[in-house]
Protein backbone atom coordinates (compact mmCIF):
# COMPACT_ATOMS: atom_id res chain seq x y z
CA UNK A 1 0.00 0.00 0.00
CA UNK A 2 1.44 3.26 -1.37
CA UNK A 3 1.27 6.68 1.31
CA UNK A 4 -1.30 8.21 -1.31
CA UNK A 5 -3.72 5.29 -0.90
CA UNK A 6 -3.32 5.67 3.15
CA UNK A 7 -3.97 8.98 2.71
CA UNK A 8 -7.45 8.05 0.68
CA UNK A 9 -10.30 7.20 3.48
CA UNK A 10 -12.98 7.71 1.37
CA UNK A 11 -13.26 6.09 -2.07
CA UNK A 12 -17.15 5.96 -1.86
CA UNK A 13 -18.86 8.15 -4.22
CA UNK A 14 -15.82 8.60 -6.47
CA UNK A 15 -15.85 8.08 -10.05
CA UNK A 16 -15.85 3.80 -10.28
CA UNK A 17 -12.27 2.88 -11.04
CA UNK A 18 -9.68 6.08 -9.86
CA UNK A 19 -7.09 5.51 -13.42
CA UNK A 20 -3.71 4.73 -12.00
CA UNK A 21 -0.50 5.09 -13.94
CA UNK A 22 0.61 2.69 -16.40
CA UNK A 23 4.29 2.12 -17.87
CA UNK A 24 7.46 3.90 -16.96
CA UNK A 25 7.91 7.55 -16.56
CA UNK A 26 10.53 8.60 -19.38
CA UNK A 27 8.54 6.71 -22.33
CA UNK A 28 5.00 8.15 -20.83
CA UNK A 29 6.71 11.65 -21.21
CA UNK A 30 7.82 10.81 -24.92
CA UNK A 31 4.71 9.94 -25.46
CA UNK A 32 3.03 13.21 -24.19
CA UNK A 33 5.82 15.16 -26.01
CA UNK A 34 5.08 13.61 -29.53
CA UNK A 35 1.53 13.86 -29.15
CA UNK A 36 2.55 17.80 -28.41
CA UNK A 37 4.68 17.81 -31.54
CA UNK A 38 2.20 16.16 -33.93
CA UNK A 39 -1.23 18.28 -32.34
CA UNK A 40 0.01 21.85 -33.14
CA UNK A 41 -0.43 22.39 -36.96
CA UNK A 42 2.15 24.97 -37.71
CA UNK A 43 4.27 21.58 -36.44
CA UNK A 44 3.50 20.14 -39.52
CA UNK A 45 3.77 23.00 -42.12
CA UNK A 46 6.88 23.85 -40.84
CA UNK A 47 8.26 20.53 -41.51
CA UNK A 48 6.40 20.37 -45.29
CA UNK A 49 8.28 23.66 -45.58
CA UNK A 50 11.12 21.65 -44.72
CA UNK A 51 10.68 18.88 -47.02
CA UNK A 52 9.40 21.08 -49.99
CA UNK A 53 12.98 22.86 -49.76
CA UNK A 54 15.21 19.79 -49.85
CA UNK A 55 13.43 17.74 -52.35
CA UNK A 56 12.82 21.08 -54.52
CA UNK A 57 16.25 22.14 -54.85
CA UNK A 58 17.19 18.60 -55.39
CA UNK A 59 15.18 18.53 -59.06
CA UNK A 60 16.22 22.16 -59.44
CA UNK A 61 19.53 21.63 -59.43
CA UNK A 62 19.61 17.62 -61.11
CA UNK A 63 17.52 19.56 -64.18
CA UNK A 64 19.87 22.65 -64.50
CA UNK A 65 23.17 20.60 -63.85
CA UNK A 66 24.90 20.61 -67.37
CA UNK A 67 26.01 17.07 -67.22
CA UNK A 68 28.02 16.98 -70.68
CA UNK A 69 30.75 19.11 -69.32
CA UNK A 70 30.78 18.88 -64.90
CA UNK A 71 33.21 21.17 -63.67
CA UNK A 72 36.28 19.41 -62.33
CA UNK A 73 35.44 20.25 -58.51
CA UNK A 74 31.31 19.38 -59.17
CA UNK A 75 29.94 17.29 -56.51
CA UNK A 76 26.71 15.70 -57.82
CA UNK A 77 25.96 14.30 -53.95
CA UNK A 78 25.93 18.03 -52.36
CA UNK A 79 24.10 19.67 -55.39
CA UNK A 80 21.25 17.20 -55.18
CA UNK A 81 21.50 18.12 -51.54
CA UNK A 82 21.65 21.94 -51.46
CA UNK A 83 17.84 22.47 -50.34
CA UNK A 84 19.17 22.61 -46.83
CA UNK A 85 20.35 25.30 -47.03
CA UNK A 86 16.54 26.73 -46.87
CA UNK A 87 15.50 24.06 -44.92
CA UNK A 88 17.78 24.74 -42.03
CA UNK A 89 15.65 27.94 -41.31
CA UNK A 90 12.58 25.89 -40.53
CA UNK A 91 13.66 22.94 -39.03
CA UNK A 92 16.05 25.81 -37.04
CA UNK A 93 12.68 27.78 -36.07
CA UNK A 94 10.51 24.68 -35.17
CA UNK A 95 13.41 23.81 -32.59
CA UNK A 96 13.28 27.03 -31.29
CA UNK A 97 9.24 26.88 -31.39
CA UNK A 98 8.74 23.39 -29.63
CA UNK A 99 10.48 25.34 -26.09
CA UNK A 100 9.43 29.40 -26.81
CA UNK A 101 5.96 28.11 -27.91
CA UNK A 102 5.41 26.67 -24.46
CA UNK A 103 7.07 30.05 -22.67
CA UNK A 104 5.15 32.65 -24.90
CA UNK A 105 1.37 30.71 -24.34
CA UNK A 106 2.34 29.72 -20.47
CA UNK A 107 1.79 25.93 -21.49
CA UNK A 108 5.54 25.52 -19.88
CA UNK A 109 3.69 25.95 -16.03
CA UNK A 110 0.31 22.99 -17.14
CA UNK A 111 3.67 20.98 -18.33
CA UNK A 112 5.84 21.42 -15.24
CA UNK A 113 3.11 20.92 -13.30
CA UNK A 114 2.58 17.59 -14.73
CA UNK A 115 6.52 16.99 -15.11
CA UNK A 116 7.87 18.54 -12.59
CA UNK A 117 11.34 17.39 -13.69
CA UNK A 118 12.98 19.53 -15.87
CA UNK A 119 16.22 17.52 -17.25
CA UNK A 120 13.28 15.01 -18.31
CA UNK A 121 11.18 16.91 -19.95
CA UNK A 122 13.68 18.65 -21.72
CA UNK A 123 14.92 15.33 -22.65
CA UNK A 124 12.47 13.56 -24.08
CA UNK A 125 11.81 17.34 -26.52
CA UNK A 126 15.27 16.36 -27.67
CA UNK A 127 14.22 12.63 -28.22
CA UNK A 128 10.93 13.11 -29.54
CA UNK A 129 11.86 16.58 -31.90
CA UNK A 130 15.04 14.82 -32.65
CA UNK A 131 13.78 11.62 -34.34
CA UNK A 132 11.07 13.23 -35.56
CA UNK A 133 12.94 16.07 -37.69
CA UNK A 134 15.38 13.11 -38.53
CA UNK A 135 13.34 10.76 -40.19
CA UNK A 136 11.03 13.14 -42.10
CA UNK A 137 14.17 15.03 -43.38
CA UNK A 138 16.09 11.46 -44.30
CA UNK A 139 13.32 10.60 -46.36
CA UNK A 140 13.65 14.05 -47.95
CA UNK A 141 17.38 13.80 -48.63
CA UNK A 142 17.23 9.99 -50.12
CA UNK A 143 13.99 11.60 -52.31
CA UNK A 144 16.41 14.77 -53.69
CA UNK A 145 19.71 12.56 -54.55
CA UNK A 146 17.65 10.14 -56.48
CA UNK A 147 15.75 12.28 -58.42
CA UNK A 148 18.60 15.11 -58.91
CA UNK A 149 20.24 11.71 -59.67
CA UNK A 150 18.71 10.64 -62.38
CA UNK A 151 17.76 13.83 -63.91
CA UNK A 152 21.52 14.73 -64.15
CA UNK A 153 22.18 10.83 -65.53
CA UNK A 154 26.02 10.25 -66.54
CA UNK A 155 28.80 11.43 -66.57
CA UNK A 156 28.14 13.77 -63.86
CA UNK A 157 25.53 11.36 -61.73
CA UNK A 158 26.90 9.72 -58.90
CA UNK A 159 25.45 6.71 -57.58
CA UNK A 160 25.02 5.69 -53.39
CA UNK A 161 27.98 3.03 -53.81
CA UNK A 162 30.55 5.49 -54.58
CA UNK A 163 32.57 6.27 -51.46
CA UNK A 164 31.58 8.56 -49.00
CA UNK A 165 28.11 9.12 -50.97
CA UNK A 166 25.82 7.63 -49.03
CA UNK A 167 27.61 9.44 -45.69
CA UNK A 168 26.88 12.57 -47.38
CA UNK A 169 23.37 11.81 -47.89
CA UNK A 170 22.68 11.17 -44.47
CA UNK A 171 24.46 14.47 -43.64
CA UNK A 172 22.02 16.09 -44.48
CA UNK A 173 18.93 15.01 -41.88
CA UNK A 174 21.98 15.25 -39.95
CA UNK A 175 22.65 18.88 -40.38
CA UNK A 176 18.86 19.57 -40.39
CA UNK A 177 18.35 17.97 -37.53
CA UNK A 178 21.44 19.42 -35.46
CA UNK A 179 20.58 23.05 -36.41
CA UNK A 180 16.96 22.27 -35.16
CA UNK A 181 18.45 21.38 -32.13
CA UNK A 182 20.98 24.35 -31.73
CA UNK A 183 17.41 26.14 -31.90
CA UNK A 184 15.97 24.01 -28.97
CA UNK A 185 19.19 25.09 -27.10
CA UNK A 186 18.87 28.42 -27.53
CA UNK A 187 14.96 28.79 -27.05
CA UNK A 188 15.32 26.96 -23.95
CA UNK A 189 18.31 29.37 -22.71
CA UNK A 190 16.34 32.78 -24.01
CA UNK A 191 12.76 32.03 -23.81
CA UNK A 192 11.58 33.80 -26.41
CA UNK A 193 10.79 33.28 -29.78
CA UNK A 194 12.10 36.26 -31.78
CA UNK A 195 15.33 36.48 -29.50
CA UNK A 196 16.07 32.35 -30.38
CA UNK A 197 15.84 32.81 -33.72
CA UNK A 198 17.63 35.72 -34.32
CA UNK A 199 20.67 34.24 -32.17
CA UNK A 200 21.01 30.72 -34.21
CA UNK A 201 20.79 32.18 -37.62
CA UNK A 202 23.07 34.97 -35.95
CA UNK A 203 25.72 32.22 -35.04
CA UNK A 204 25.33 30.40 -38.56
CA UNK A 205 25.04 33.40 -40.91
CA UNK A 206 26.53 36.14 -39.29
CA UNK A 207 29.46 34.76 -37.13
CA UNK A 208 31.32 33.27 -40.02
CA UNK A 209 30.89 36.48 -42.23
CA UNK A 210 32.50 38.23 -39.55
CA UNK A 211 35.05 35.81 -38.64
CA UNK A 212 36.39 36.09 -42.43
CA UNK A 213 36.16 40.04 -42.40
CA UNK A 214 38.15 40.85 -39.76
CA UNK A 215 41.80 40.74 -41.68
CA UNK A 216 43.52 38.40 -38.97
CA UNK A 217 44.25 35.28 -40.30
CA UNK A 218 43.70 33.26 -37.10
CA UNK A 219 40.40 34.68 -37.00
CA UNK A 220 39.46 33.83 -40.34
CA UNK A 221 41.03 30.06 -39.56
CA UNK A 222 38.50 29.90 -36.78
CA UNK A 223 35.60 30.41 -39.41
CA UNK A 224 35.24 26.66 -40.26
CA UNK A 225 34.61 25.39 -36.72
CA UNK A 226 31.72 27.71 -36.68
CA UNK A 227 28.28 25.67 -36.15
CA UNK A 228 26.95 26.39 -39.92
CA UNK A 229 30.48 25.45 -41.60
CA UNK A 230 31.55 22.65 -39.57
CA UNK A 231 27.73 20.81 -39.87
CA UNK A 232 28.19 21.59 -44.01
CA UNK A 233 31.08 19.84 -44.06
CA UNK A 234 29.24 16.35 -43.19
CA UNK A 235 28.17 16.96 -47.05
CA UNK A 236 30.82 17.19 -48.92
CA UNK A 237 32.06 14.08 -51.39
CA UNK A 238 34.22 15.26 -54.07
CA UNK A 239 35.93 18.45 -53.61
CA UNK A 240 37.22 19.89 -49.95
CA UNK A 241 38.05 23.54 -50.09
CA UNK A 242 41.27 24.27 -47.72
CA UNK A 243 38.89 26.69 -45.50
CA UNK A 244 36.21 23.49 -44.75
CA UNK A 245 36.94 20.02 -42.15
CA UNK A 246 36.70 16.78 -43.15
CA UNK A 247 33.85 15.25 -43.12
CA UNK A 248 34.59 13.51 -39.51
CA UNK A 249 35.91 16.62 -37.88
CA UNK A 250 33.47 18.73 -38.81
CA UNK A 251 30.83 16.10 -38.07
CA UNK A 252 32.38 15.90 -34.62
CA UNK A 253 32.68 19.43 -33.89
CA UNK A 254 29.19 20.47 -35.16
CA UNK A 255 28.12 17.84 -32.53
CA UNK A 256 29.97 19.26 -29.85
CA UNK A 257 28.20 22.52 -30.79
CA UNK A 258 24.64 21.18 -29.92
CA UNK A 259 25.45 18.68 -27.32
CA UNK A 260 26.87 21.78 -25.53
CA UNK A 261 24.38 24.22 -26.17
CA UNK A 262 22.06 21.79 -25.11
CA UNK A 263 23.82 20.95 -21.30
CA UNK A 264 24.28 24.37 -20.90
CA UNK A 265 20.60 25.52 -21.44
CA UNK A 266 19.89 22.98 -18.56
CA UNK A 267 21.86 25.35 -16.53
CA UNK A 268 19.11 28.44 -16.73
CA UNK A 269 16.36 25.77 -17.26
CA UNK A 270 16.58 23.94 -13.66
CA UNK A 271 17.51 27.89 -11.87
CA UNK A 272 15.12 30.25 -13.57
CA UNK A 273 11.74 30.35 -12.15
CA UNK A 274 9.36 28.91 -14.65
CA UNK B 1 -2.04 17.96 3.06
CA UNK B 2 -0.01 20.76 1.71
CA UNK B 3 2.83 22.10 4.66
CA UNK B 4 4.45 25.49 4.12
CA UNK B 5 7.35 26.44 6.49
CA UNK B 6 9.11 29.41 6.78
CA UNK B 7 8.27 30.06 3.17
CA UNK B 8 9.58 33.18 1.34
CA UNK B 9 9.93 34.25 -1.86
CA UNK B 10 12.13 37.37 -2.91
CA UNK B 11 11.78 39.23 -6.11
CA UNK B 12 14.52 41.93 -6.33
CA UNK B 13 14.17 44.14 -3.42
CA UNK B 14 10.30 42.73 -3.26
CA UNK B 15 9.28 39.97 -0.70
CA UNK B 16 6.18 38.74 -2.07
CA UNK B 17 6.18 35.92 0.36
CA UNK B 18 7.59 36.41 4.04
CA UNK B 19 7.49 33.54 5.97
CA UNK B 20 4.83 31.74 5.77
CA UNK B 21 3.98 28.91 7.52
CA UNK B 22 0.45 26.91 7.44
CA UNK B 23 -1.05 23.54 6.62
CA UNK B 24 -4.18 22.67 4.25
CA UNK B 25 -5.75 19.35 5.41
CA UNK B 26 -8.29 17.01 3.86
CA UNK B 27 -11.85 17.12 3.93
CA UNK B 28 -12.33 20.82 3.88
CA UNK B 29 -12.42 23.45 1.28
CA UNK B 30 -9.68 25.77 2.45
CA UNK B 31 -9.43 29.42 1.39
CA UNK B 32 -6.64 30.92 0.54
CA UNK B 33 -7.36 34.98 0.84
CA UNK B 34 -5.36 38.61 -0.05
CA UNK B 35 -5.85 41.38 -1.60
CA UNK B 36 -4.23 41.22 -4.89
CA UNK B 37 -0.65 41.41 -5.01
CA UNK B 38 -0.39 39.64 -1.62
CA UNK B 39 1.24 36.67 -3.10
CA UNK B 40 -0.82 33.92 -3.31
CA UNK B 41 -0.20 33.22 -7.03
CA UNK B 42 3.69 33.22 -5.41
CA UNK B 43 2.61 30.25 -3.00
CA UNK B 44 1.21 28.15 -5.23
CA UNK B 45 3.61 28.21 -7.85
CA UNK B 46 5.96 27.67 -5.35
CA UNK B 47 3.59 24.41 -4.31
CA UNK B 48 4.05 23.34 -7.43
CA UNK B 49 7.91 23.44 -8.00
CA UNK B 50 7.41 26.58 -10.61
CA UNK B 51 8.98 29.25 -8.36
CA UNK B 52 12.19 28.04 -6.11
CA UNK B 53 11.56 29.41 -2.67
CA UNK B 54 14.48 32.09 -1.40
CA UNK B 55 13.89 30.56 2.15
CA UNK B 56 11.62 27.85 3.52
CA UNK B 57 10.47 24.82 2.04
CA UNK B 58 6.72 23.69 1.25
CA UNK B 59 5.70 19.68 0.64
CA UNK B 60 2.81 17.76 -1.06
CA UNK B 61 1.91 14.56 1.38
CA UNK B 62 6.12 14.91 2.97
CA UNK B 63 7.62 15.39 -0.30
CA UNK B 64 8.66 18.44 -2.40
CA UNK B 65 6.31 18.03 -5.60
CA UNK B 66 9.21 17.70 -7.71
CA UNK B 67 10.17 14.52 -6.28
CA UNK B 68 6.64 13.36 -6.81
CA UNK B 69 7.05 10.24 -9.60
CA UNK B 70 3.83 10.70 -11.17
CA UNK B 71 2.60 14.22 -9.84
CA UNK B 72 -0.67 14.25 -11.66
CA UNK B 73 -1.96 11.30 -9.19
CA UNK B 74 -1.18 13.66 -5.71
CA UNK B 75 -1.88 17.12 -7.02
CA UNK B 76 -4.02 18.72 -9.69
CA UNK B 77 -3.68 22.21 -10.32
CA UNK B 78 -5.40 25.25 -12.08
CA UNK B 79 -2.49 27.96 -11.60
CA UNK B 80 -3.84 29.55 -15.14
CA UNK B 81 -6.47 28.88 -17.37
CA UNK B 82 -4.40 30.79 -20.03
CA UNK B 83 -1.36 28.33 -19.97
CA UNK B 84 -2.22 26.73 -22.63
CA UNK B 85 -1.24 26.24 -26.41
CA UNK B 86 -3.97 28.25 -28.42
CA UNK B 87 -3.01 25.81 -31.37
CA UNK B 88 -4.32 22.99 -30.14
CA UNK B 89 -7.48 20.94 -29.76
CA UNK B 90 -8.91 20.67 -26.24
CA UNK B 91 -8.64 16.68 -26.34
CA UNK B 92 -5.01 16.78 -27.24
CA UNK B 93 -4.08 19.08 -24.80
CA UNK B 94 -5.67 16.76 -22.60
CA UNK B 95 -4.22 13.76 -23.65
CA UNK B 96 -0.79 15.29 -24.10
CA UNK B 97 -0.75 16.13 -19.95
CA UNK B 98 -2.82 12.20 -19.22
CA UNK B 99 0.43 10.08 -21.33
CA UNK B 100 3.10 12.17 -19.89
CA UNK B 101 1.64 10.73 -16.21
CA UNK B 102 0.63 7.36 -17.91
CA UNK B 103 -3.36 8.08 -17.59
CA UNK B 104 -5.38 6.35 -20.36
CA UNK B 105 -6.51 7.91 -22.93
CA UNK B 106 -10.70 6.96 -22.08
CA UNK B 107 -9.95 8.89 -18.68
CA UNK B 108 -9.77 12.25 -20.98
CA UNK B 109 -13.21 11.80 -22.33
CA UNK B 110 -14.42 11.01 -18.63
CA UNK B 111 -12.83 14.14 -17.82
CA UNK B 112 -14.36 16.24 -20.57
CA UNK B 113 -17.78 14.91 -20.05
CA UNK B 114 -17.26 16.07 -15.79
CA UNK B 115 -16.45 19.58 -16.84
CA UNK B 116 -19.49 19.89 -19.98
CA UNK B 117 -16.85 20.29 -22.39
CA UNK B 118 -16.94 16.91 -25.04
CA UNK B 119 -19.25 19.00 -27.29
CA UNK B 120 -16.28 21.15 -27.94
CA UNK B 121 -13.81 18.14 -27.47
CA UNK B 122 -11.65 18.78 -31.21
CA UNK B 123 -11.97 22.66 -30.90
CA UNK B 124 -8.56 24.32 -30.48
CA UNK B 125 -8.78 26.19 -27.33
CA UNK B 126 -7.70 29.62 -28.45
CA UNK B 127 -11.12 29.55 -30.00
CA UNK B 128 -12.33 29.16 -26.07
CA UNK B 129 -14.06 31.19 -24.26
CA UNK B 130 -13.05 32.28 -20.60
CA UNK B 131 -15.15 30.22 -18.71
CA UNK B 132 -14.68 27.11 -21.08
CA UNK B 133 -10.89 27.67 -20.61
CA UNK B 134 -11.57 27.74 -17.15
CA UNK B 135 -13.34 24.35 -17.04
CA UNK B 136 -10.29 22.61 -19.65
CA UNK B 137 -8.11 23.68 -16.89
CA UNK B 138 -10.30 21.96 -13.88
CA UNK B 139 -10.54 18.87 -16.66
CA UNK B 140 -6.85 19.02 -16.61
CA UNK B 141 -6.79 19.14 -12.73
CA UNK B 142 -8.83 16.09 -12.32
CA UNK B 143 -7.21 14.02 -14.69
CA UNK B 144 -5.54 11.67 -11.72
CA UNK B 145 -8.11 12.20 -9.78
CA UNK B 146 -5.58 13.72 -7.04
CA UNK B 147 -6.25 13.87 -3.72
CA UNK B 148 -5.17 17.43 -3.70
CA UNK B 149 -6.43 20.30 -5.52
CA UNK B 150 -5.67 23.70 -5.71
CA UNK B 151 -7.42 26.56 -7.96
CA UNK B 152 -5.91 30.02 -8.18
CA UNK B 153 -8.62 32.58 -8.45
CA UNK B 154 -11.35 29.76 -10.46
CA UNK B 155 -14.04 31.89 -10.90
CA UNK B 156 -12.49 35.47 -11.90
CA UNK B 157 -13.89 36.06 -15.47
CA UNK B 158 -16.63 33.31 -15.06
CA UNK B 159 -20.93 34.22 -15.49
CA UNK B 160 -23.30 33.24 -12.66
CA UNK B 161 -24.01 29.70 -14.01
CA UNK B 162 -19.74 28.93 -13.83
CA UNK B 163 -19.41 30.44 -10.85
CA UNK B 164 -22.15 28.20 -9.10
CA UNK B 165 -20.79 25.40 -10.75
CA UNK B 166 -17.20 26.06 -9.48
CA UNK B 167 -18.68 26.50 -6.15
CA UNK B 168 -20.76 22.97 -6.29
CA UNK B 169 -17.67 21.38 -7.74
CA UNK B 170 -15.07 22.54 -4.68
CA UNK B 171 -17.61 21.84 -1.98
CA UNK B 172 -18.29 18.32 -3.90
CA UNK B 173 -14.65 17.41 -3.91
CA UNK B 174 -14.16 18.32 -0.49
CA UNK B 175 -16.71 16.29 0.56
CA UNK B 176 -14.83 13.24 -0.65
CA UNK B 177 -12.34 13.70 1.73
CA UNK B 178 -10.10 15.80 -0.60
CA UNK B 179 -7.79 18.46 0.02
CA UNK B 180 -8.91 21.21 -2.02
CA UNK B 181 -7.20 24.61 -1.52
CA UNK B 182 -8.74 27.45 -3.17
CA UNK B 183 -7.41 31.14 -3.84
CA UNK B 184 -9.23 34.19 -4.04
CA UNK B 185 -9.36 38.04 -3.36
CA UNK B 186 -13.28 37.64 -2.93
CA UNK B 187 -14.40 37.63 0.44
CA UNK B 188 -17.91 36.97 0.05
CA UNK B 189 -17.05 34.59 -3.03
CA UNK B 190 -15.59 32.11 -0.16
CA UNK B 191 -17.99 32.60 2.61
CA UNK B 192 -19.94 30.50 0.32
CA UNK B 193 -17.48 27.65 -0.46
CA UNK B 194 -14.87 27.76 2.24
CA UNK B 195 -14.64 26.09 5.78
CA UNK B 196 -11.40 26.99 6.61
CA UNK B 197 -9.32 30.40 5.52
CA UNK B 198 -5.93 31.45 5.28
CA UNK B 199 -5.71 34.87 5.00
CA UNK B 200 -2.66 36.85 3.74
CA UNK B 201 -1.24 40.38 3.07
CA UNK B 202 1.71 41.35 1.52
CA UNK B 203 3.06 38.15 1.53
CA UNK B 204 2.53 37.31 5.41
CA UNK B 205 -0.01 35.76 6.96
CA UNK B 206 -2.64 36.91 8.79
CA UNK B 207 -5.30 34.70 10.16
CA UNK B 208 -5.52 30.79 10.21
CA UNK B 209 -9.09 30.64 11.33
CA UNK B 210 -12.68 29.36 10.20
CA UNK B 211 -15.10 31.41 8.39
CA UNK B 212 -16.88 31.78 11.05
CA UNK B 213 -14.52 32.76 13.80
CA UNK B 214 -13.13 35.44 11.45
CA UNK B 215 -16.76 37.25 11.46
CA UNK B 216 -17.12 36.98 15.14
CA UNK B 217 -13.87 38.33 16.14
CA UNK B 218 -14.12 41.02 13.87
CA UNK B 219 -14.67 44.77 15.21
CA UNK B 220 -17.35 46.62 13.00
CA UNK B 221 -20.92 45.79 14.92
CA UNK B 222 -22.98 48.57 15.27
CA UNK B 223 -26.78 49.59 16.10
CA UNK B 224 -28.81 51.35 13.87
CA UNK B 225 -31.23 53.61 15.89
CA UNK B 226 -34.22 56.04 14.51
CA UNK B 227 -35.60 57.80 17.20
CA UNK B 228 -37.72 61.59 16.75
CA UNK B 229 -35.72 62.23 19.93
CA UNK B 230 -32.58 61.16 18.14
CA UNK B 231 -30.12 64.30 19.64
CA UNK B 232 -31.37 63.84 23.30
CA UNK B 233 -30.05 59.92 22.75
CA UNK B 234 -27.16 60.99 21.36
CA UNK B 235 -26.22 63.36 24.51
CA UNK B 236 -27.04 60.02 26.72
CA UNK B 237 -25.32 57.75 24.56
CA UNK B 238 -22.10 59.99 24.87
CA UNK B 239 -22.35 59.92 28.56
CA UNK B 240 -22.37 56.50 28.18
CA UNK B 241 -19.18 56.56 26.33
CA UNK B 242 -20.49 55.04 23.34
CA UNK B 243 -19.66 56.15 19.94
CA UNK B 244 -22.07 57.74 18.08
CA UNK B 245 -22.25 58.70 14.13
CA UNK B 246 -25.33 60.73 13.27
CA UNK B 247 -26.75 59.94 9.91
CA UNK B 248 -29.84 61.55 8.42
CA UNK B 249 -32.36 62.91 10.67
CA UNK B 250 -33.40 61.01 13.53
CA UNK B 251 -30.80 58.45 12.66
CA UNK B 252 -27.87 56.94 14.75
CA UNK B 253 -25.51 54.82 14.29
CA UNK B 254 -23.93 53.50 17.88
CA UNK B 255 -21.01 51.24 18.42
CA UNK B 256 -19.64 50.06 21.61
CA UNK B 257 -22.66 49.47 23.02
CA UNK B 258 -25.20 46.76 21.88
CA UNK B 259 -28.87 46.76 21.31
CA UNK B 260 -30.33 46.02 24.14
CA UNK B 261 -27.70 48.51 25.90
CA UNK B 262 -29.57 51.05 23.93
CA UNK B 263 -32.85 50.13 24.30
CA UNK B 264 -32.65 49.99 27.74
CA UNK B 265 -31.42 53.59 27.92
CA UNK B 266 -33.99 54.95 25.60
CA UNK B 267 -36.97 53.54 27.52
CA UNK B 268 -35.37 54.97 31.13
CA UNK B 269 -35.82 58.30 29.63
CA UNK B 270 -39.05 57.48 28.08
CA UNK B 271 -37.53 58.22 24.31
CA UNK B 272 -39.18 56.04 21.70
CA UNK B 273 -37.60 54.46 19.25
CA UNK B 274 -38.74 53.82 15.59
CA UNK B 275 -36.21 51.55 14.77
CA UNK B 276 -33.14 48.95 16.86
CA UNK B 277 -31.47 47.33 14.72
CA UNK B 278 -28.06 45.61 15.33
CA UNK B 279 -25.45 45.26 12.45
CA UNK B 280 -23.22 42.45 12.31
CA UNK B 281 -19.87 43.12 10.08
CA UNK B 282 -20.28 41.54 6.58
CA UNK B 283 -17.23 38.92 5.73
CA UNK B 284 -16.20 41.08 3.34
CA UNK B 285 -15.67 44.05 6.00
CA UNK B 286 -13.90 41.51 8.53
CA UNK B 287 -11.39 41.07 5.42
CA UNK B 288 -11.32 44.47 4.78
CA UNK B 289 -10.58 45.30 8.84
CA UNK B 290 -7.84 42.57 8.43
CA UNK B 291 -5.77 43.41 5.25
CA UNK B 292 -6.40 47.33 5.02
CA UNK B 293 -2.98 47.74 6.31
CA UNK B 294 -1.86 45.16 4.42
CA UNK B 295 -3.21 46.19 0.69
CA UNK B 296 -0.39 46.66 -1.96
CA UNK B 297 -1.65 49.61 -3.32
CA UNK B 298 -3.95 52.09 -1.04
CA UNK B 299 -6.75 53.98 -2.86
CA UNK B 300 -7.46 57.49 -1.88
CA UNK B 301 -11.06 57.80 -0.93
CA UNK B 302 -13.39 59.68 -3.73
CA UNK B 303 -14.74 62.78 -2.60
CA UNK B 304 -18.07 62.99 -1.57
CA UNK B 305 -18.53 59.52 -1.46
CA UNK B 306 -19.60 58.28 1.92
CA UNK B 307 -17.66 56.33 4.11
Amino acid sequence: MTASEATRPATAGREQVPPRPTGRSFANVLRSELTKLRSVRSTMWTLLVAVFFVIGFGILLGAVVDSKAPGRDFDPTQASLSGIFLAQLATGVLGVLVISSEYSTGMIRTSLAAVPRRRMLLAAKIITFGVAVFVVTAVAAFIAFFSAQALMGSPAATSLGDPGVLRAVIGAPLYLTGIGLLGLALGTMLRRTAGAITALFGVIFVVPIILNVIPLDWLNHLAKYAPGDAGQSMLSVVHRRSDQLSPLTGGLVFLAWVVGALVLATIPLMKRDA
Amino acid sequence: MIEARGLSKRFGSQLAVDDLSFEVRPGHVTGFLGPNGAGKSTTMRMILGLDHPTAGSVTVDGKPFTEVSHPLFEVGALIDAKAVHPGRRASDHLLCLAQSNGIQKSRVDEVLGLVGLTDVAKKRVGKFSLGMGQRLGIAAALLGDPEILMFDEPVNGLDPEGILWIRNLLKWLASQGRTVFVSSHLMSEMALTADRLIVIGKGKLIADTTVSELTSSAKGASVRVVSPRADELAVLLGARQAIVVRGDAGVLDVTDLDAAGVGDLAAAHGIPLHELTPKAPTLEEAFFELTKDQTEYTTGAFPGAAQ
